[in-house]
């Protein structure tokens, strides 16, 4: 009980602690730009980025931003665990299958997602669908590779014990081999939520008019280098935001996630 | 000495078993030449130093391992895989952790053949026999490790098998909750007539709990010495101020020592 206590105590100070951090940090930054320690135009402190937020709230064009890549990143999220589950498990099982496609696996997760966005433009043209596959091609592999390994690397006494208790294939897989996985599958779908925003970033910048990493990209061009604080701080706040609900989520939807097994 | 014959009374027969485990160049003798027999509702105990093979045996005759050389029978006929016919207790890696503990515990298939109500009442009485009542809903982690050993013993018995595997399964307890859970596999080894096998690296439970027991020589595994324990049923709580005891235990201690 003391124990839970104290271990609340810890949380809650390092959170209070990080927040202080981020204060400390703005207002260094601040304070750097009113001594003119270096050109306000390139890099606006916060109070002008804050400003900037403001105007953006109130003339609609940040909600439409955020609307819009969040529609993107979500429905590409969910394509890409989706389908790098099924194949993990697939490829887990099938051993002839996982040799078939490691060679095709392991070339098309080394090649870097910027360079495939032409090639995702010339096959599905310029607009939604384009951007929703590349963020599900950078969220399917990472989810993918950990959901198989997840599958092999199943440690052989459960699968005894559970065959000692009379147990059939089919509810084997389903009751020992999945949930065992499960652990692997919840780490790559975190790791796939980060690198679907590296997706979501090489996808916004060819071919988008809309969403928040175009606007970091276009009000640099526009020299609304206010803007372009805006939208970074934006994209790194949604990150942040996407990856904690999720811990937050599974920590409650499968409390023994994290317990080791 | 025991001799293990091919007579149809052997619940469990090893006939001049071999095993080798090998990992790239390297192999390693883990049995050799090893028989033994085992009637039907013996209490047999496998007494040994770590790495004797003992877990090997158990492993074989829970059908986990194919043997290199030789072969193991059940009931006269060879081994084909694991089954719900001989139950095993790990000192690790029981419980999914994913299940909660009355999960656990009905997850053997005659279990589940069983209505929910029957299934429900051996559930209760096994959780009660094992002092878990009232953790039915708790998930492994949040259970003391004895505990959690506790619900494997559960699990395994509930199952109902006519062979019990254990290896090592009171190790993790504490001495008194040891000794309770010693006497309580006596009373459903009586009550239910089970062929049980035990491995153990403790003489006094060895004694204890066996009919027989079976010291093993360090690798590669061979059966170095059967000791009858002719102590009478059931063994008082005091067993260990009978001079036969005394003796028992300094024939295996010497046994044992000199390796």
């Amino acid at each position: 009980m003391r124990r839970l206590f104290l271990n609340e105590i810890r949380n809650w100070s390092s959170s209070v602690l990080g927040i202080a951090t981020v204060v400390c940090v703005l207002s260094f930054w601040q304070l750097l730009s009113h001594w003119r320690a270096y050109d306000v135009h390139l890099v606006p402190p916060p109070g002008v980025t804050a400003t900037a937020f403001l105007e953006m709230v109130k003339n609609g064009e940040w909600f439409i931003d955020v609307g819009d890549s969040l529609a993107r990143y979500l429905v590409g999220l969910l394509i890409g665990c989706f389908s790098g589950v099924m194949l993990g498990l697939l490829t887990g099982r099938l051993q002839l299958l996982r040799g078939c496609v490691a060679p095709i696996l392991d070339f098309c997760r080394s090649t870097p997602l910027i360079s495939l966005v032409p090639l995702f433009i010339v096959l599905f043209g310029i607009g939604f669908k384009e951007k929703v596959l590349l963020v599900g091609w950078g969220v399917l592999f990472p989810v993918w590779l950990n959901t198989q390994a997840g599958v092999l690397r199943i440690e052989r006494e459960y699968i005894w014990v559970a065959k000692s208790l009379g147990v059939s294939d089919n509810r084997l897989y389903r009751e020992v081999v999945l949930p065992r996985a499960l652990p692997f599958i919840i780490a790559g779908v975190r790791i796939g939520i980060a690198t679907g925003f590296f997706a979501l970033g090489a996808a916004e910048i060819a071919g988008a008019f809309s969403g928040v990493v175009f606007r970091a990209y276009y009000s640099h061009q526009m020299f609304r280098t206010d803007k372009m604080m805006v939208a970074i701080l934006t994209i790194g706040f949604l990150g942040i935001l996407c990856d904690r609900s999720y811990t937050f989520a599974m920590a409650r939807l499968v409390p023994w996630w994290k317990e080791n097994i | 000495m025991i001799q293990a014959n091919d007579s149809g009374s052997d619940k469990i027969l090893l006939k001049k078993v071999g095993v080798i485990y090998s990992s790239g160049d390297t192999a390693i003798t883990a049995l050799d030449g090893c028989s033994l027999s085992v009637r039907a509702n013996e209490f047999l105990c496998l007494l040994g130093p770590s790495g004797c093979g003992k877990s090997t045996i158990l492993h074989l005759i829970a059908g986990f391992l194919e043997p290199t050389s030789g072969s193991v029978l059940i009931n006269g006929r060879k081994i084909n895989g694991p089954g719900a016919d001989r139950g095993v207790v790990f000192q690790q890696y029981n419980l999914f952790p994913w299940k909660r503990v009355a999960q656990n515990i009905e997850f053997g298939t005659r279990l589940q053949i069983l209505s929910s109500e029957e299934r429900r009442t051996i559930i209760a009485e096994y959780l009660e026999l094992m002092e878990l009542t009232g953790f039915e809903r708790s998930y492994p982690f949040q259970l003391s490790q004895g505990m959690q050993q506790r619900v494997g013993l559960a699990r395994a018995y509930a199952n109902d098998p006519e062979i019990l595997l254990m290896d090592e399964p009171f190790a993790s307890l504490d001495a008194q909750t040891g000794l309770r859970m010693r006497e309580l596999l006596l009373r459903i080894w009586n009550g239910k007539q089970k062929t049980i096998v035990f491995v153990t690296h403790d003489i006094d439970e060895a004694i204890q709990l066996g009919d027989r027991v079976v010291i093993m020589t360090r690798r590669p595994g061979r059966i170095r010495k059967e000791v009858l324990i002719d102590l009478p049923r059931p063994r008082p709580k005091d067993f260990f101020l009978d001079s036969k005891y005394a003796q028992l235990r300094a024939t295996m201690r010497s046994v044992l020592l000199d390796e």
